[in-house]
């Protein structure tokens, strides 16, 4: 089962089962709704920004494993960071599951995040790694526009 | 009755090995495998025959010529349709769809008609007339489902009205394997002289279908789910519904005479096939539609009953699965659409891929269905001719074992 376990890492298959920062937010400044039309998943992210740093982000939804894991190990990432670190993981992340990484460029800033890199070589999920990430930055940019993969 | 045990070795691509795996292969609802008599036919033609056809006096131009109208007989005669001027080739059963919509939809539906589909319908059946109501000023109405996904005829009356001027319907549901009792509802929709379509995409290659019989006035399906290539598929329509129809496309072929000013329309089928047609595709049609009638129709309809009430029983003894669809085998075509708790349909699918083993997972184009019946995707297995019982064996064990995977590790 090796090739199974290279996406489907221990710690993935954890956070699917008990996903951490899961629920609706009562108060946030943030939000997104993103949605992936291929298979039905969604996910809502609520997050307090406060003087360009993520207090508090949350999260609930729908998904596989590879989505609802991704989307509970951004929020563990995300907690506390500066705006501009977020938006540089968000990058980075994307980067990974593409496989579209520069030489100089390096996934350690990603944490745990990095769990996920093998999903690069299963094409018919990156987009279910990559919606929370999506979903986000949008929720950062306040975009009231659904985020869809498509 | 036919042995299906042989069948296997027809298909050279069952062959082959998925991650080390024997192959298995349960995506037929999406597109069926190719016996090697298809591929033949197409390597043939490409090989020996190939030339444009309606054109040419040479050798090639006729023999090819021959071949494809020799493809219309054989579908006429698959279909049981009286006449082959009656077949219309198309790209499958979306642009057969799509054409009807545009041609006849556009010239005959008016305020206050209305436009009768069920809530069964793949998205190809439903997204034409949503947009062919905003240009005519029509209505669309949904023959409701009930829980276990068969429909629910109590108000059909209420529905099919006499505004009703197109009732179209699916033969088997693609989502969850509802076989529709086409003919009584067609009873109806003629009680008020609405025209009917019968999307019969999951039917035709799966069981008999006779439109003599059903006095359907369209029907359509696509090649590529019946061992024939992808973008080939099938009209029939009633001679005379065709015939007042107006073209879909225009330039070649379509024509009879063109001067500078303007332009008459060729006869049926003509008429509806601009340009030059898919012929590879045409005469590999045919050569599938030879191979299942050989087979016969009736056959490969009781071997799918065997192995989907197989695959039933041995999917009823996991905990807490949800099968979709009606549980009665009379009226469920070979497929089971399902849920396992606690496991997304996506990750089953990835799993079982692991395993050689290929299924459908999400909401199988049929999203409104599946929201309806309270999913927001599902597990889909679907059967063929080449699928055994040794496989649904397999395949119930992978699905025990994917449950072990994903809860325990």
């Amino acid at each position: 089962m090796s090739e199974l376990n290279e996406i489907y890492q221990e710690l993935i298959i954890d956070h699917n089962r008990r996903p951490r920062n899961f629920g609706k937010m009562d108060s946030y400044t943030n939000y997104s709704k993103g949605y992936n039309p291929l298979c039905g998943d969604e996910v809502e992210f609520y997050l307090e920004i406060t003087n360009d740093k993520i207090d508090k982000i949350q999260f609930t939804g729908i998904g596989c494993a590879i989505s609802k894991g991704s989307s509970s190990l951004f929020t563990e990432t995300l907690k506390s960071k500066k705006i501009n670190d977020a938006k540089h993981i968000t990058t980075i992340f994307k980067k990974m599951v593409t496989n579209k990484l520069e030489s100089n460029e390096n996934i350690e800033d990603l944490g745990d995040l990095t769990f996920l890199s093998g999903i690069s070589s299963y094409p018919a999920r990156i987009k279910c790694a990559i919606l929370a990430c999506h979903t986000i930055e949008s929720a950062i940019r306040n975009d009231q526009n659904i985020i869809t993969t498509e | 009755m036919f042995d299906f045990k042989t069948i296997i070795k027809d298909f050279p691509i069952l062959n082959r090995k998925i991650n080390e795996k024997k192959l298995i292969y349960f995506d037929n609802a999406a597109t069926s495998q190719k016996p090697k008599v298809v591929i033949d036919a197409l390597s043939n033609f490409y090989s020996n025959t190939n030339a444009n056809i309606h054109r040419g006096v040479h050798t090639l131009s006729m023999e090819s010529t021959y071949l494809y109208d020799e493809a219309k007989d054989k579908i006429a005669e698959f279909i049981n349709a009286p006449n082959s001027n009656s077949i219309i080739f198309t790209r499958g059963t979306t642009e057969s769809l799509n054409l009807i919509a545009d041609s006849w939809g556009q010239s005959n539906l008016k305020e206050p008609d209305n436009i009768v589909i069920t809530e069964l319908e793949h998205h190809s059946n439903i997204v034409p007339w949503q947009e062919l109501i905003k240009k005519t000023k029509s209505k669309l109405k949904y023959i409701p489902i009930n829980s276990d996904g068969t429909l629910n005829l109590s108000n059909i009356n209420n529905i099919i009205t006499k505004n009703t001027k197109l009732v179209s319907m699916t033969h088997v549901s693609n989502g969850i394997g509802t076989i529709n009792n086409i003919k009584e509802i067609i009873k109806i929709a003629k009680s008020v002289g609405a025209i009917t379509i019968i999307d019969a995409a999951q039917s035709a290659p799966h069981m008999p279908l006779d439109v003599a019989d059903l006095d359907c006035d369209f029907l359509t399906f696509s090649g590529h789910k019946m061992l024939a290539p992808t973008g080939i598929g099938v009209l029939y329509g009633k001679k005379e519904i065709l015939e007042a129809m107006p073209p879909y496309q225009k330039g070649g072929d379509m024509i009879l005479e063109v001067t500078f000013d303007k332009s008459t329309w060729n006869e049926i089928p003509f008429k509806f096939e601009a340009g030059t047609p898919n012929i590879a595709g045409a005469i590999g049609l045919s050569a599938a539609v030879k191979y299942l009638m050989e087979i016969g129709m009736q056959n490969i309809r009781e071997h799918e009953i065997e192995i989907t009430k197989y695959a039933y029983s041995n999917l009823m003894n996991i905990n807490g699965i949800e099968i979709l669809g009606p549980e009665n085998i009379d009226i469920r075509a070979g497929l089971i659409s399902f849920n396992i708790p606690d496991i997304h349909p996506h990750d089953l699918g990835t799993f079982l891929d692991s395993k050689g083993i290929a299924i459908r997972t999400g909401h199988h184009c049929a999203m409104p269905l599946i929201k309806k019946l309270g999913s927001h995707s599902s597990a889909r297995a679907s059967f063929y001719i080449y699928n055994t019982n040794q496989e649904i064996d397999k395949f119930t064990t992978e699905i025990n074992n994917s449950i072990k995977y994903f809860n325990n590790v």
